[in-house]
Formats: C-alpha cells, structure tokens, sequence
C-alpha cells in the first residue's frame, strides 16, 4: 500500500446563492496532511470541512488553489480516477448488491482477474469479521455491520488517501465508541493516510494525529489534540474544543515566560505562549478544571449553580460579575458546595492560557 | 457574475465528453419533437391562405362559430366528467382506505382497468349496450332510435374511462392522512360524521382539487371517444382533427389547437404548483399505518354496494367487445361468427404488425430516454437544465391532437420531411410516453441517496459505468413502469398519431376508428380484442422478463419492512394523458 501526503494550498471554494450573492464556502485553506498521518478536520456545520474533504475527492469543484497527493497535482484528475477512497456518511452501500458483491465493486472496475479479487476481499473481510456476512444484503446488516462493509470497499482499494464522511454520526454513543478504536487502529495497522470529517469534538481528540479546526471557511488552528485543547489560538476553538470560561483584561507586564494580566476581578500570571505587548487587550482562557474551589483564599465567588453528575460535580460561580463554569472531579469524601454557599477560587496557573482578543 | 458560473459549468462539461453529448442529444432533440411542432402550430395560426400575418382564424373562432361551439362543448363536457369522476373515486377511495370490504384487490383492479386499455373499449361497449341495436336500448327497453351518440354518451364514457386516474390520486391521499388526526378529533368528543367534515374531508381538498384538474385536462383532450361516439356534439381535439384533415384549413386547426393547448396549460399549471403546494399531507411514500378500518354499519354495506355494482359495470363494458366481436351483426342478427376476425386477419394483419413493430421499437428509447432525463435533471447541473426541466415537464400537458397537427405542420418539409416514416411515428409515441417515464424517475432518484452514486464513482467507475451498474438497477421499478407505460401507451396510441399514418405505416387505432365510422361494429370490436390480447400477454412477457432479470433487490430483504400492498398499487404517476 503506497500512501501519499495530502496537500492544499490556498485552496478556495466559492458560489453563487439564490440571490446571486458570491459565497465563500471554503477560503484559503493550507494544509499538509503528511503520509501516514490521521487528520481530523473539525468545526461546526457549515464550516466548510465537507466542502473541503469533498473538493479532496473530487466531488467538488475547486474555484481556486491546488491540491496534491504527495507530489501529483490533481486538480484535473476527475473523482474517479483519483487515488482516494471515501466512507460516506450514510455508508452508501449499493442496496442491490451482496456484501461481497460491493467489496469487489472498485477491484472489478480496475478489471482484476476473478481469483485476485476473492482473495484480497476475503483478506479483508477476515480482518474486519466480515466473513459470515459475505452473501448478505446491506440491509440485512445491522448498523455497525454496515459501518465495516463501507470501510472495507474503501481499504480493499488500498488507496493513497482514505476520507472519512462524518461516518460514526448514525450509530449509537456505545457503537460509535467502539468503531472510533476499530478505525484508528486498522488505519494504524495499514499506516493509510486518512482525513476525517466529523464535528464532535471528542472523535477528533480520541482518533486524530492532528486537528484542523475551521470555522466560516477558514482554518482557525491546526495542531496536535493537546495543542487545540491546551492552547487554543483563538477564541472560537478554545470555545468549541471542550467548555472555556473568558475573562477578559489587559496585559500591564510581560517577562520572557511569563504574562501579567489585569481583569476587572482580579491579576493573574500566566505562562507566555505568544508575543504579548504590554498594553495588548486578551482573554485568559480558563477551562472548568483549572478552577479549584476552597473554603478561604482571596478570590471571593458565590456559586450559583451546583449539580451532580457522577464522575464530576458541576458547579457555576459569580466571579465579579462574571459566571465561570467550574467542574470538581468525585466529590466524595470532600466537601460539596451548593447554591448560595460562598467560596474562594484558586487558578491553576500552568493550566490558564491567554489568547489576543481580535 | 453569472457568467462566470456559467463558464463554470461549461468547463466542468467539457472534462466530461460524453455528459456534454448526452446533455445535447437530448436537448436538441427535445427541442427537435417539441419546441419547434409547437412554434410551427403558433406560427401557422397567425398566418392565412395568402401567407399574410392575421388573426382571423382567432377572430372566427371566437366570434362564435361552430369552433367556438366545439371549444365551449369541451370546457362543459370536462366539467361535467371532472365532477362525475371526482365524485365517484372519493367514493371508492374512500372504501379503499377507510373500510374493509371484501374483494378489495379485485376492485382495486377493475378500478385502473381503463387506465390501460384502448380508448375505445368503453365506447364500443357503450354502442353495444345503447345504441340503436343497443342491448339494453332495444332488447331490454324495447326503445327503438335510442341515441347513445351525444353529450349523454360521452359523460357516461369519459367518466368511466377516467374516473380511475382520480381514484389513484384519492387513494393515496386518503391514505397518507395519518389516522392520529382523526383519531385526536375523536378524543375531543367529535362524532364520526364531524371528524369527517371537519378533519378529512378538509384535507382531501387539495387531492380533490388535483383528482378534478386531472380529469378536466383529459377529457379535454380526449379524442377517441368524441370520435365514436359523440354524433352531433362536437368538442375541440375533434374539431381540429376535422378542420386539419378533413377540410384541410390549417390556420382555423391550428388556432384552436393553440386555444386546446392554452386551457390545458392553465389547467396543468393551476394543478402543478397551485394545488401542489397547497397540500397538508405529507407525502412520505410510506402509507401510515393503524388506521381501524370500519368493520360494519350500513354506511360500509352501502359503500360495498356502490363499490360491487360500479365495478360490474366496469367488468361488464370490457367483456361486451369480446363477445361482440364474435357476433354477425349486433342486436339484428345475434349469431356466432369468425367472420371479423377473419377480416381482421386478412385485411387489417398490417395494421397489427406496424403498430407492434412501431410500439416495440418506440418502447426502450422512451423508457431510457426517461430516465436519463430524470437523472440529469435530479443529479446534474448545466446550462438550460431549467429549461429542459419545464419542457419535459409541460410536454405532459400537450394533447394528442395538438402534438398531431404540430408534427403534419413542422415535418414535410426538408430538412425534417418525416410525414409518412416510421420515425415521426415513433418519435409521436415517445414524446407522448416520456412524461409519465420522466416523472417516475424523478421521484425514484429523488428517494436514493446521491452519496451511492459518489461512491461508485469514488470506487473508479465512470459515468456510464455508475448510471448503467448503479442507477438503473436501483430505479429499476420506475425503469420498468415506464416501459410498460410506454408500451401501452404507443400500442393504444390515436390522437397524436392520427395525422401521423400514412399508407405505408397503418396503426390498429386508426383501423378502429375507420371501422367504427362505417359502423362496421363487430369488426371494430375484433380489431379491440386483439389489441387488448397482444398487449396482455406483451405485459405478461414483460412482467416476466423483469421477474427474470430484475431480481428486485428489495424482495431479497426479508428484514425491510414495506407494505407490499402499497408497494404493488400503480401510483398516480402511472396516470397521463
């Protein structure tokens, strides 16, 4: 299996809506997606992730820019000629074949002798325990079932670049999980380049080697899950990734790795992850477990809200004004704050990010 | 900025040669067998005798002549029909959805019978059962000169040939209504006579509505029976049959086929996009379930009743052209005799074999070129694709009479001098074929994932090898639909085709019609059967093609749930003029 790198560059996706308004669904979108790699594009609807992955396989028209699979511009190659293979979200299984019959579909047209192709699908089913269902109709299949027969057409290609369609979203949450391990781990097997569409963040954290996340368009950030997650650039990720509370302020005094920041509650230092000027106007990105909870201390809060879920106690306090969402993992054994009851906040200073407000 | 998307298009066409030469075959040709027939009969309908613009032939029609006589006839006729055919299928679909009543496949049956037969079955039968030598007229009522020919006969004809095309419409109406809402009416203390005037029969409305418009459209331009059975009233598709062949005034023809095509177009469009979107019922294609059918009362042994007696009549009308066509001379002399076949066979075995020979190659074009059609305008985007859309979608509202003088008028000249082929012929039946196979397309592609045919292509196949290995097979019941359709519909053929015979190319239709005007009955009657014994076991040979190379996906499913009642019902779709 030959897997190829990915590359964009400056590609652009424009068109007409019903007024005739000039719309720009993807713009001026870089990306390297290096072989072997599992790269997630992530947002929410309407972001131009399936736009993107779509103008990847063909389907759609690129209006400008350039795509490469490693060093092979294919902007010209039509979607059936090009060296990638898709799991589509609703599975797209030909509901007039057998199992077999859809698995052997892109080998027949690439004109395979008869003995190769039972070969290779029969490889394939046993790796993906699809053996006893061979002779089966799509919908005699259950939903998982289905899952795997879509993802073994498309690895029985074995082509350059794998795309993945949003392809969990019509399970259940326990199949989803368990097809999320199945599918990082047999591209991991086969070591395919892979890009994956999907707007449920924790997908994209669990499978990818890298994030791209986009929004209206554009490419907000690309890095590495923890890169997204920790220190998120803008302050559209750090909200979609997870929960973030915002506390704006104004940065009074920078040294070389750490910030000072004024907000209207309180000063907080912070690690320095950019080139802030003193003067710069920031948000402190604090997430829900950076906050402890203490009986004493000298940030004084109210919690507002408290409400138990298990794992986790979810509380939200007024911090000045500002309500900051605080989660407190396994109470037990510890004391439980309830609504109305005063309390003092402690920041975890390595856990606090800061991001320039635009 | 338009332009830019429309070099756009033209760029991602021109990737793919062989999209681009589909897009413009098809086209032209639609362009070639419609557009321009039609331009030519506005055309001509403005010129007079010394090829000056005028617009006489308008000022004569509408100043109140025997044309304006014709077209009034057919506007009062329609009305009369529409109401009649409306009536009688709300009843019956009625029972259909909201009752159990014995032999309810075999009404269901009988019901859509005329849908698919010639056009002059129930005419026949009607000259048969009341006509001077009537059945029932002479023998019964001893009347003597009982005049079936008129405003009466035809009533009783059109409404018993197209009342089942409303029914269709009805039924399934009736049973998309989710019985939830009756059943909420219900709970709140409504009586089962205020449910119905309150909550069904609102929301049968826009069905009601459509039901009507389909039959006025029909009736109007109906061309058979006028023909048989309507004496001295005349209505338009006649007239202007009569006004183009028989006194050979093109420009009074054309003006009124121009006016026919006006109404009709009205008519259509009211139906298309003003009822359409006034429809409460969702249409899911899948019938609700649960609804407790009512059991017994009076009200379902009444219904019953209706439901028996209409379908008798039915029965009644198909089997009187059998059984006259083996008697010597109806009502004088009532013996057994070969003797029409016999004619039939010597005389008319070219009429029979032409209209065979010209159906079965009329047949596969108008099947996929339906679908093709059907696939670019739901899959594909191009320049004139609007166009083509509205074209193929308004073509359905043309009348047979109309398309025929539009073809004697656009074709006997070079470069298109095809008066008197076989391809004119041919291209008649399919035009006249393709709107129904089209419709049915549509509405099958629109129901499949577009992402199957992307992962075909994403799988390597081209466009050829995706419509023909993956579309075709999955709209493989709409695909055989329309060739049934097609074949039926080319077989029974008259009022386009009509204009179109020639010595050389003779249809069973016309021979009919020659028959039925020298009175010649029983021969008639031979001609009939005959036609309705080929298409019989033509549909037969076709079902069991599609049984041996079909192998329906679906019927390998045991798991999928579907109601195989449903799913055997013909659809309004099957329905056309």
């Amino acid at each position: 299996m030959s897997s190829k790198s990915v590359t964009l560059n400056n590609v652009t996706k424009t068109f007409l809506d019903d007024q005739s308004r000039l719309v720009h669904a993807v713009s001026d979108v870089d990306l390297q997606i290096n072989k072997g790699e599992f790269a997630t594009l992530l947002g929410p609807s309407g972001c131009g992730k399936t736009t993107t992955l779509r103008m990847i396989a063909g389907f759609e028209d690129i209006s400008g820019g350039d795509i490469y699979f490693g060093e092979e511009n294919v902007n010209k190659i039509p979607p059936n000629n090009r060296d990638c293979t898709m799991v589509f979200q609703s599975y797209a299984l030909f509901p007039h074949m057998t199992v077999f019959e859809n698995v052997a579909y892109g080998l027949k047209i690439k004109k395979m002798p008869k003995e190769e192709i039972e070969k290779k699908v029969d490889e394939i089913f046993g790796i993906m325990n699809l053996t006893e269902h061979k002779n089966r109709m799509p919908n005699q299949l259950s939903g998982g079932q289905q899952q795997r027969v879509a993802l073994a057409r498309a690895l029985v290609m074995e082509p350059g670049v794998l795309l993945f369609d949003e392809p969990l979203s019509n399970l259940d949450a326990k199949l989803r999980l368990l097809m999320r391990d199945e599918i990082r781990r047999l591209q991991k097997r086969v070591g395919i380049t892979a890009v994956y569409v999907t707007h449920d963040q924790s997908e994209a954290m669990s499978m990818s080697d890298k994030v791209i996340v986009m929004n209206k368009g554009k490419i907000e950030q690309i890095g590495t899950p923890q890169e997204i997650y920790q220190r998120p650039r803008t302050r559209f990720v750090a909200d979609f990734i997870g929960t973030a509370n915002f506390l704006e302020g104004v940065v009074t005094s920078v040294s070389d790795e750490e910030v000072v920041i004024q907000t209207e509650q309180t000063t907080l230092t912070v690690v320095k992850s950019d080139n802030f000027k003193v003067g710069d106007a920031v948000y402190i990105v604090v997430r829900p477990e950076a906050i402890t909870l203490k009986e004493q201390g000298e940030l004084e809060a109210k919690v507002t809200k408290s409400v138990f879920m298990g794992q986790i106690q979810e509380c939200e306090v007024d911090f000045g004004g500002e309500l900051l969402q605080v989660t407190i993992h396994n109470p037990m054994g510890e004391r439980t704050y309830l609504e109305g009851d005063t309390v003092y906040l402690e920041f975890t200073k390595n856990s606090l990010h800061v991001i320039k407000k635009i | 900025m338009k332009g830019s998307k429309a070099v756009g298009e033209l760029k991602k066409l021109a990737r793919d040669p062989l999209l681009l030469t589909v897009i413009i075959l098809v086209i032209a040709s639609l362009f070639v067998f419609i557009v321009y027939p039609l331009f030519q009969i506005g055309k001509v309908s403005f010129v007079n005798q010394s090829g000056e613009f005028s617009i006489d032939a308008y000022i004569r029609i509408l100043s109140g002549s025997q044309l304006l006589t014709a077209l009034t006839n057919s506007l009062v006729l329609a009305l009369i029909v529409g109401t009649l055919s409306t009536i009688i299928a709300y009843t019956f679909a009625y029972t259909f959805a909201y009752m159990n009543v014995p032999f309810k496949k075999l009404f269901n049956g009988i019901a859509i019978l005329p849908v698919i037969s010639p056009p002059f079955v129930i005419s026949l039968s009607a000259i048969l059962l009341f006509g001077r030598q009537g059945f029932i007229t002479k023998n019964l009522l001893g009347l003597e000169n009982a005049n079936i020919y008129g405003l009466n006969g035809l009533i009783l004809v059109q409404t018993l040939s197209f009342f089942p095309i409303a029914f269709l419409v009805l039924a399934g109406l009736l049973r998309s209504i989710s019985p939830a809402l009756e059943e909420a009416s219900q709970n709140m203390g409504a009586s089962k006579l205020k449910t119905f005037m309150s909550v069904t029969l609102p929301l049968s409305i826009p069905g009601i509505a459509n039901a009507f418009l389909l039959v006025f459209i029909q009736s109007l331009a109906d061309f058979g029976n006028p023909m048989t059975i309507g004496g001295n009233y005349t209505t338009v598709a006649r007239e202007i049959y009569l006004q183009a062949v028989g006194s050979y005034d093109m420009q009074a023809g054309s003006s009124l086929a121009m006016l026919l095509l006006f109404v009709t177009i009205v008519v259509y469009v009211i139906q298309k996009f003003w009822v359409g979107n006034r429809s409460y019922v969702t249409v899911t294609g899948k019938p609700t379930g649960g609804r407790r059918m009512i059991e017994k009362g009076p009200l379902r042994n009444i219904m019953f009743v209706i439901c028996t007696l209409l379908s008798l009549t039915v029965i009644t009308f198909y089997a009187l052209v059998p059984i006259g066509s083996f008697i010597k001379l109806w009502g004088i002399n009532n013996s057994f005799t070969l003797d029409h076949y016999t004619y039939v066979f010597s005389l008319g075995q070219k009429a029979i074999v032409d209209t065979f020979t010209l159906s079965i190659i009329a047949t596969p074009i108008a099947g996929l070129l339906g679908m093709i059609i059907a696939f670019l305008i739901v899959r594909k985007s191009f320049i004139g694709k609007k166009t083509l859309e509205m074209v193929s979608m308004l073509s359905i509202a043309i009348p047979g009479t109309v398309l025929g003088i539009a073809y004697i008028l656009s074709f006997n000249k070079a470069p298109l001098a095809l008066t008197g082929t076989a391809s004119i012929i041919i291209a008649a039946f399919v035009v006249r074929a393709i709107p129904v196979g089209i419709r049915s397309g549509v509405t099958a592609l629109q129901q499949i994932d577009p992402s199957i045919e992307e992962a075909s292509t994403n799988l390597g196949a081209n466009q050829t090898k995706t419509f023909f290995g993956i579309v075709l097979p999955l709209i493989k019941p709409a695909f055989f639909s329309g060739l049934v359709n097609s074949f039926v519909k080319s077989m029974t053929a008259m009022s386009a085709v009509i204009f179109l015979i020639s010595a050389k190319y003779n249809l069973i239709t016309a021979s009919i019609l020659t028959q039925v005007e020298s009175g010649r009955i029983g021969v008639a009657s031979a001609y009939c059967t005959i036609l309705i014994v080929i298409m019989i076991v033509a549909l037969l040979f076709l079902n069991l093609l599609l049984s041996l190379f079909g192998g329906n996906y679906e019927k390998k499913q045991p798991k999928l749930k579907k109601h195989p009642k449903l799913e055997k019902q013909p659809t309004p779709q099957s329905v056309s003029m």
